[in-house]
Parts: structure tokens; C-alpha cells; sequence
């Protein structure tokens, strides 16, 4: 049947869109640092509250809430850097790495449990920009709220092109990737950019899941899927890899859908998870990342 | 084993010299004597189906208020002993141990999911406590014919059996049953197939999912691309409301039978908006029922209090409550091998009609209460609750 | 701690464990002792892997899991009794360590959380999906060791594996592979070139932690009766990395200390208020990470006198 063959390419390529801008930041975040950041999925999950809380609550227009979100995110990861992972990357300790996963995963069912607290289980629903069922020839059915999710996704991911390729924020950034010493001895401030680096992470991640919000529902635990699928698109693109992180999340997108599909309904999650095992162990710095990169 | 809580200083003592000293201090916690405590074991947190277990504390939050208002149960005031089983078998096993041993209770209400509802029989069975339960659907609860087990309340061989003839009705020649991986989800779907049979020129598809997703489009594809008459959806999670949201939207054109009375919760129309419109939804619940006094009451004190209408397994959990107080009124005691005594024979006014357990040994109507129709209804525009939803069949 | 404190610790909890079964305790006192001696295991092996080889692996839980569910088949399927699970599943599941250690060996640093990660979230999906194998959350039910509600056996056998769990610890950390396993933690390149053998060393670790963890499993699985799938979620082995690092991760009676922290704290949490019971022990144990970064223990030797101070090993 080719009519659920380009449906389910089609939904795939959608939905990855939106997996590599959840990614994207999670991804910045480790090539600067080297943090692996457990917490990345509640950035989304608050995000999406805050767009919830000025749309609904508030009753401004749809899309004051995405800035709402981003912004929320925004705020959140600056937090968590300053509180949390500055103290643990800049003390002595051996294992810094393992430690800050502790520690943000910590973090992160601390969130989910204080966000359960205060907002309840009920579901919610953000309304999109675009709310309407399209159907194309009568051939393919797709939300229009899923099109405006993948167009700014990826206008926000050419953004962050942009800025690491043609600005001296993206110039530092991509020196302390390389090598954080030799950054800091020509005089880069890791604080300053590692800030800036969680700035934006937060803001991907809030805006990744006000996008995603009106084609799903908005409750505490949903940033643990979000994180889940995070995870698997930044290990499959290369941890640090900003190309890679695209490409990875179109390849979730499609094949988790086609898997779907195809295969058993009843193993959704199991897909992405054994992509993701397959790469570490045949390919494990991703598909886009550098040999020898240290990780 | 059980009584042995005066002795439990002493204990502690010797018990403190090892670590786990500790875990012992502030046992043995003191209870008025007169009062009676009902334990109330339901998942109230997450992997649980917490949004259910918040309706089901409310519901038992109202009951002992107003029983208290009016003076008690033959003078006597009711306590309510909260725990959370989260959703998790071994943990409301214990918990529902904790609820006997610790709190004293009487009887153990509020159980919610079919698979922590078996474990909890045998603890039930073990302390010889009755456990009643009101919404658990699996067949094995009542069929495993423990003395100690009551269910006023629908199960699954039964409702499937009933949901045929509608099916029939419809003239629904391919049917897909979408059920989450659990016992609610997968033990309906398998009793479906099976009283399915009685009517051979309807072909059934069961489809499985993962009960806590939150992105049903594949799935909801590959239902939609086999053109099925109806699809009728089995589960409490988000799916309740992402199937018809995401099913409308890959172009699914097939009736929605979404089981139960999810479209009546408080964040169906805010969540599923026009999708909503067209979906019929089974439900023992309708304006046409025979709403008793007791009823009336429950009704009325439930709007005033939480501010919008109590689902019908809300109204069950009532009637499980007053099942339990009648038990009490009629033994003239609150010790729960009394009560497992009486409550097979007790006769009340329920919320719905009078209650009575049938008590058919070696069948699954054994202590079972089974005086319920099914409706099956249609809401034809956004924001329909039940007494604007317009009634497609009913189901005796 | 001199050695011989370390050796008596064993003793002292089988005796522990006879003398509280002798003394009948509330069963709901003896469910939680029980209990933690379950998280004790998991906590301690995982303490042994993380913090003593730092091999930093989220599949331990997944390990137990799978200890749990292979008892089952065994007494369900394969018509063994609960006991003689005890002694293989243990030997079946250090194997499937063995595996994880094999991956370890391939991947580094953080990709190593991130892997086991994947491989207990893809069992997890497994065990609820695959429902007419494992009865996925309808639960599997098997006999118990002992039908009823007599906790007293369990008490003592919950004695005994704690024992039999500081037995091992202490011949593995006074011992050769201990020394070995700190050293690949501190510097894996430079324990490489001092001659340490990592392939031995690192699959040692996995497989007798795994061991252990599978220990666990198939004493929850003798003791509880009902295995669900939501034995295997990333909260369980959230609540199992908490208790290491509350009492302090990399010393030998940090998941002791933590277990008891937290056990408590949920025993008394749960009376009063289930939906709290989460945010405070998370809260607690973030606590813990970001301002007495070596746990509990280590605070607390500090402020001891110098002898007390070599509890750290």
C-alpha cells in the first residue's frame, strides 16, 4: 500500500524534525562541556507549562506562548548550569562526567515529582498555530499544527547553524569543543559560554515541546519521552555534532513510524532504543561524530 | 505474627542494635478505639493511573464527610486510611497489608487496576479482610471465588458480550479493537475475541500499544490505511484522548467506540476539541437511569464540592462504601470476618437501584452485583457531557 | 574500622536476621526490612561497579529484573523450587553481566550510562509489550518459598544475603581485584600501562555485581510473588543510585547508610502523604549530591574523631 508508505515517511520525516530541535541543545551542551544532562527533558516539560500557563491561563495569543517557552527553558538550564553542573565540573573530583549524570538525573525525577505536586496529572492542550486536519488529494492526512512544527524547527536549527558557523559566540564555542585548554589559554571565558550554551539548549528544548504541545498533550512525566528520544538522536547523529543531531532525528522520526507501521505497534520505544545500541557498539562516536573525539 | 503490637518497645530495643534500628521507632501508632477505619488502597501517583486514583479520593473524601456529618456509622466515626499502590502489584499488596495490620482496617476499598487488584485478593484472603472492588474488570477477581472478595461493578466477559450485539446492530463488518498493553487493555480485547465468535461475519483486529505513550499518528496510520468500519479504543492513559485526536488526524474515517466514560473527565473537550465530535463511548452511566435518593445525595454533595458531575465508577465506589456500612449496621461490628460474613447477604439502596451480591459459586457471579445496563452514546458536538450526548443503543 | 570489624559485619547481620524472626515481628515492620535487604544488594553491587571500578551502568535494575522474571520461568515453566533459583540465577545473570561488561569494554567514559540506559529501557518495553510471554502488567504471579503471610524464613534469609553480600564485598575490595578495579576508576590509560589487565578486571566487576543484582531479583521474585514490568523503571533505578549516593558512593557502607535514610524516610513519608514521598527523597538525595558530594558518610567521619576516619576504604 503506497498511500501508508508516504504517510508514514512522511510523519517520520515530521516528527524527526522536531526530535533533532529537542536534540539539538542536549548536543551543544556536551560538546562545550562534556556534560551529559539528565534534566534536558524537564527543560522541555517546564517549557511547555509556561506556554500552557500564558496561553490558557493568561489568554494571550499562540504565539507569545512559544517565546513563553522558550524563555521558561531558557531560564531553567541557565539555573541548573549555575547551580547544579558549574560546582561539579569546575571542583576536582575524578569522574566529572558520571557525576554530573547523577546528579541531573537526580535533578530530573526531583522535577518531575515537584511538578507533579504542584500542576496535577491532568492532560492539557496548547492550541497550535495551524489547527486543522489537512487532507492533501485525499492521499495524505496531516495536522497543519505539523507542518508549523517542522518549518520552525528547522528555521530554528539554521539559526544555531548560523551562530556557531558566523558568530563569535559559535567561534568560542566550537574552540571549546575542540579544546577546552587551548580555549581557555587564548583568553575564552568558559563561564560566559557555557552559560550562553545552556541559554540556548533550554530555549530549543521550551520551544521543542511548546511546537510539539498541540499535537500531543502537555503533563508532567512527558519529558522523560522527550529526554528518551533526545538520547537516541544525539547518540546516533555524534555527541556534539550539530549536523549530525539533524540527521539523526529524521532517521528516529522515519524509522520509528516505519517500524511502527511495519512491524509491531507494540515496540514504538523499543526501536529507537536498539538503534541506538547498534551505534554505540559499531560506530560509538555517532554517525556524524569524529574519531578520536575524547569522550 | 499479627497481634503482636504491645510487645513492639521492647523489640525495638533489641532490634536498634543492629542499622535497621531506625526503621522500627514510630510503629504501633495509636487509634481511637471507637472510631472505624476503612483503608483506601488506589494508584494515587505516577506509573499508576493517578488521574483516576485523585477521583477515586475525592469520591472517598465526600463519603466519610457526609457519614460523619450525620453522625457516624451507629454513632461511631469513620477514618479513612490513605495509601498510594502506584499503580505497581508488589506495592499495593503491601500497601493493602500495611492498610490491615497497621490502620486496622475494616475493609480495603478504592482498588483500581485489575493486576494490583488479583495480588491484593491474596492478602485479603490471607488476613481474611473483605477487599471490595467497583471498576477492576478482569473476570478472575469474582471468578476466583474468594469468600473475601466482593465487586459491585462491570467485568470483562460481560461487557464484551454485550458489546456484540451492538456491533452486530451497526452492521460494523471489520472491527479493530486498540488496546494499551495491559490487563485493562489486553483482557478486554481477548474477551472481545472471543464473544466475538457468535457473530462470524465480523472480523476483528487487535492492536497493541504502549500504554504510556504519548504519540499515537503511527499507529493511528496503520489503523486508519486498513479502513476499518469501527475502531474501538481500550485504554485510561493519554490514549484516551490521543487516539481520537491523532486518528482523525492521518484521515481515520472509521466510528470511535472510546471505552468508558473518559469523554466525561474534566480534560476531554479541552484536549480532543472537534476530534471529539462523532465519538460514541460505551458507559453504564445515562440520564435515564433510575437515580435514587442515595444517589441524588451523592450527585448533588459531588457538584457542590468538586464543582462538575462524578463519573459512573464513582458512583460504584459510593455503592461500595454503603455496601460496607450496611455490613457494619447489619453485624452491629466493624471486625472484618464479621463483615466478610454479612456483606454476601446485605441489601441496600445504591446509588442507581437496590444492591444486592449474586452469589452463584463456581462462576464468575459469585459476590458480584451485576444489575447494570450498557449505554452506548453518541456526542454530537463540541462539549456534549452526558445529558446532552444523544443515546445510540442500550445494552441489558 | 579495622579488618576485623569489616569481617564481623556479616555475622552480625545473619544474627540480626535470626534474632528478628525469632522475635516476630509486625509484618509490615518485616515487609520493609525485607525489602531493603533487596535494595541493599542492589545498592551495594551497584556501589561495587560505580563507585569502586566506575563503571557507571543504569541496566543494574534491568539485571535484577531479569533474575526475577528468569525465577519464574524457572519455577513456573521449569517446575524448580524457589530455592534452587536462589543458587542459579544468580550464575545465569552474571553471564548476561559478562555481556554488559563485554559492551563496556567498547565504549567510554559517559557512554557507558548512556548504553546500559538503552538496554533497560528497550527490556522495559519488552517485558510490558510482550505480554503473552511475560503477562506483561497484568503480572506474573509464582508460589512463594513460603505460602501465607509468615515472614520469619524470609528474615532469615534476608540475614544471610545481606551477610553473604559483605562477605563478597569485603573479599573483593581488601582484596587483589579491588585494588584493580579503584585503579581503572581513578585512570583507566594509566592503570592500561601499568599492566592491569582491564578485560579481566572489568568483567570481573560486571559479572559479580550482576551476580548479585540477579541475587536480588530472584529473592524479590521468592519473597513478592507478582513480577510487573514496572519492577524495570528509570525511577527504581533512580531510587537505587540515590540510596549509593546518600550514604556515599565508593565506600563500603555507603548503601547501607543510604538504604536506611531512605527506607525510612519513605516508611514514614507514606503515612501521611504518598504524593510527597517522591519530591522529598529526590529532593534529599540532590541535596546530597551538590553539597556533601561523598554522601552521608563522609560528612559524618569528619566530624568524628581520627580513628572512625578510615571507614573510607
Amino acid at each position: 500500500m503506497t498511500q501508508l508508505f508516504v504517510q508514514s515517511l512522511l510523519l517520520g520525516l515530521l516528527q524527526g524534525g522536531l526530535y533533532a530541535l529537542l536534540a539539538v541543545g542536549l548536543s551543544l551542551v556536551f560538546g562545550i562541556l562534556r556534560v551529559v544532562n539528565f534534566a534536558h527533558g524537564e527543560f522541555a516539560m517546564l517549557g511547555s507549562f509556561a506556554a500552557v500557563f500564558v496561553v490558557d491561563m493568561l489568554g494571550l495569543p499562540v504565539w507569545t506562548g512559544l517565546i513563553a517557552a522558550a524563555v521558561a527553558g531558557a531560564a531553567i538550564a541557565y539555573a541548573t548550569n549555575i547551580l547544579v553542573l558549574r560546582p561539579i565540573y569546575l571542583s576536582r573530583m575524578r569522574q566529572k562526567g558520571e557525576y554530573t549524570i547523577i546528579a541531573t538525573f537526580l535533578l530530573s525525577q526531583f522535577l518531575i515529582a515537584a511538578a507533579t505536586l504542584s500542576f496535577g496529572t491532568t492532560y492539557r492542550k496548547l492550541p497550535g498555530l495551524w489547527d486543522q486536519n489537512l487532507a492533501i488529494f485525499d492521499y495524505i492526512y496531516l495536522s497543519g499544527n505539523r507542518i508549523v512544527a517542522f518549518v520552525a524547527a528547522i528555521a530554528m536549527i539554521a539559526l544555531l547553524f548560523f551562530i556557531v558557523y558566523r558568530t563569535d559566540i559559535g567561534r568560542a564555542w566550537r574552540a571549546l569543543t575542540q579544546n577546552p585548554l587551548g580555549a581557555a589559554v587564548v583568553g575564552i571565558d568558559v563561564n560566559r559560554y557555557a552559560n550562553l550554551a545552556f541559554l540556548a539548549s533550554g530555549a530549543f528544548a521550551g520551544l521543542a515541546a511548546a511546537l510539539l504541545a498541540p499535537l500531543m498533550f502537555v503533563f508532567p512525566a512527558s519529558g522523560v519521552i522527550a529526554l528518551v528520544k533526545a538520547f537516541i538522536v544525539v547518540i546516533i547523529g555524534g555527541l556534539g555534532s550539530i549536523r549530525g543531531t539533524l540527521f539523526a532525528g529524521l532517521l528516529l522520526g522515519v524509522v520509528e513510524v516505519m517500524c511502527t507501521v511495519y512491524i509491531d505497534t507494540g515496540y514504538t520505544d523499543a526501536y529507537g532504543f536498539a538503534l541506538m545500541i547498534a551505534v554505540l557498539l559499531f560506530r560509538p562516536q555517532g554517525l556524524f561524530g569524529r574519531t578520536g573525539r575524547a569522550v | 505474627m499479627i497481634n503482636n503490637i504491645g510487645k513492639i518497645s521492647r523489640r525495638a530495643l533489641l532490634a536498634s542494635m543492629t542499622a535497621a534500628g531506625l526503621l522500627l521507632a514510630g510503629s504501633g501508632s495509636a487509634y481511637a478505639a471507637e472510631d472505624i477505619t476503612l483503608g483506601l488502597v488506589s494508584p494515587l501517583s505516577e506509573p499508576g493511573d493517578a488521574r483516576s486514583g485523585d477521583a477515586i479520593k475525592k469520591t472517598a473524601d465526600l463519603w466519610v464527610k457526609l457519614i460523619n456529618g450525620a453522625g457516624g456509622i451507629g454513632g461511631r466515626q469513620v477514618k479513612l486510611a490513605v495509601f498510594d499502590d502506584q499503580g505497581k502489584v508488589e506495592v499495593g499488596a503491601s500497601a493493602m497489608e500495611r492498610a490491615i495490620t497497621e490502620a486496622n482496617a475494616s475493609a480495603i476499598l478504592g482498588i483500581w487496576s485489575s493486576s494490583v487488584a488479583l495480588a491484593q485478593m491474596e492478602v485479603a484472603k490471607g488476613y481474611n479482610v473483605p477487599l471490595m472492588a467497583f471498576y477492576s474488570w478482569s473476570d478472575d477477581i469474582t471468578a476466583k471465588n474468594y469468600p473475601q472478595v466482593f465487586r459491585i461493578g462491570p467485568y470483562n466477559s460481560q461487557i464484551a458480550a454485550q458489546m456484540v450485539p451492538f456491533v452486530k446492530d451497526r452492521g460494523y463488518k471489520k472491527v479493530v479493537v486498540l488496546a494499551e498493553d495491559t490487563a485493562y487493555g489486553l483482557g478486554f480485547a481477548k474477551a472481545f475475541e472471543e464473544a466475538v465468535k457468535a457473530a462470524p461475519d465480523v472480523t476483528v483486529e487487535v492492536v497493541q500499544f504502549q500504554a504510556q505513550t504519548q504519540d499515537l499518528t503511527a499507529v493511528m496510520s496503520k489503523v486508519a490505511a486498513s479502513k476499518p468500519d469501527a475502531v474501538i479504543v481500550q485504554t485510561v492513559f493519554s490514549a484516551t484522548n490521543l487516539s481520537i485526536k491523532q486518528g482523525r488526524e492521518v484521515g481515520l474515517k472509521a466510528d470511535i467506540i472510546t471505552g468508558w466514560d473518559w469523554p466525561l473527565l474534566p480534560d476531554f473537550w479541552s484536549t480532543v476539541g472537534e476530534a471529539g465530535v462523532g465519538v460514541v463511548y460505551p458507559t453504564f452511566s445515562d440520564p435515564s437511569l433510575n437515580i435514587t435518593a442515595t444517589g441524588k445525595t451523592f450527585v448533588d454533595a459531588y457538584k457542590a464540592a468538586y464543582g462538575h458531575e462524578p463519573a459512573i465508577f464513582q458512583y460504584y465506589l459510593w455503592d461500595n462504601f454503603n455496601a460496607v456500612k450496611a455490613a457494619i449496621e447489619k453485624s452491629g461490628s466493624s471486625e472484618p470476618a464479621k463483615l466478610v460474613e454479612t456483606l454476601p447477604g446485605v441489601t441496600f439502596e445504591g446509588t442507581i437501584g437496590p444492591v444486592f451480591f449474586r452469589n452463584e459459586a463456581g462462576t464468575v457471579n459469585f459476590h458480584q452485583w451485576d444489575k447494570f445496563a450498557m449505554f452506548f452514546k453518541k456526542l454530537n458536538k463540541v462539549g456534549d457531557g452526558e445529558k446532552e450526548a444523544e443515546l445510540v443503543q442500550v445494552a441489558k | 574500622m579495622t579488618k576485623l570489624t569489616h569481617h564481623l559485619v556479616p555475622l552480625l547481620f545473619v544474627a540480626a536476621g535470626l534474632g528478628l524472626s525469632l522475635i516476630g515481628l509486625r509484618p509490615v515492620v518485616a515487609d520493609l526490612l525485607i525489602l531493603s535487604v533487596y535494595y541493599l544488594l542492589l545498592a551495594g553491587s551497584w556501589n561495587l561497579l560505580a563507585g569502586f571500578a566506575g563503571q557507571y551502568s543504569f541496566a543494574h535494575i534491568g539485571l535484577a529484573t531479569a533474575g526475577a522474571y528468569g525465577t519464574a520461568a524457572l519455577v513456573i515453566a521449569g517446575g524448580l523450587s524457589g530455592w534452587a533459583t536462589l543458587v542459579i540465577m544468580p550464575l545465569a545473570v552474571a553471564l548476561l553481566g559478562g555481556g554488559l561488561g563485554l559492551v563496556a569494554l567498547r565504549v567510554r567514559g559517559v557512554q557507558l550510562p548512556l548504553i546500559t540506559f538503552a538496554f533497560a529501557g528497550a527490556f522495559a518495553v519488552f517485558l510490558a509489550a510482550a505480554s503473552d510471554i511475560t503477562n506483561g502488567s497484568m503480572g506474573l504471579q509464582l508460589p512463594k518459598l513460603v505460602p501465607g503471610f509468615d515472614r520469619s524464613l524470609y528474615l532469615v534469609l534476608g540475614g544471610i544475603l545481606a551477610g553473604l553480600f559483605f562477605i563478597v564485598q569485603n573479599w573483593m575490595i581488601d582484596g587483589k581485584l579491588g585494588l584493580l578495579m579503584q585503579a581503572i576508576r581513578d585512570n583507566e590509560d594509566i592503570a592500561h600501562g601499568m599492566g592491569v589487565g582491564i578485560f579481566r578486571v572489568k568483567i570481573a566487576a560486571f559479572m559479580i555485581t550482576a551476580a548479585i543484582a540477579g541475587l536480588a531479583g530472584s529473592f524479590y521474585a521468592n519473597y513478592v510473588g507478582v513480577l510487573a514490568p514496572s519492577m524495570l523503571s528509570m525511577g527504581e533505578m533512580g531510587y537505587v543510585v540515590a540510596m549509593a549516593v546518600i550514604g556515599g558512593l565508593g565506600y563500603r557502607y555507603g548503601p547501607l547508610i543510604g538504604v536506611v535514610i531512605i527506607r525510612s524516610i519513605e516508611y514514614f513519608v507514606r503515612g501521611f502523604g504518598a504524593e510527597y514521598t517522591l519530591v522529598i527523597i529526590t529532593g534529599i538525595a540532590l541535596l546530597v549530591v551538590l553539597f556533601f558530594r561523598e554522601g552521608v558518610i563522609a560528612y559524618v567521619s569528619r566530624l568524628m574523631p581520627r580513628q572512625t576516619a578510615r571507614w573510607r576504604s
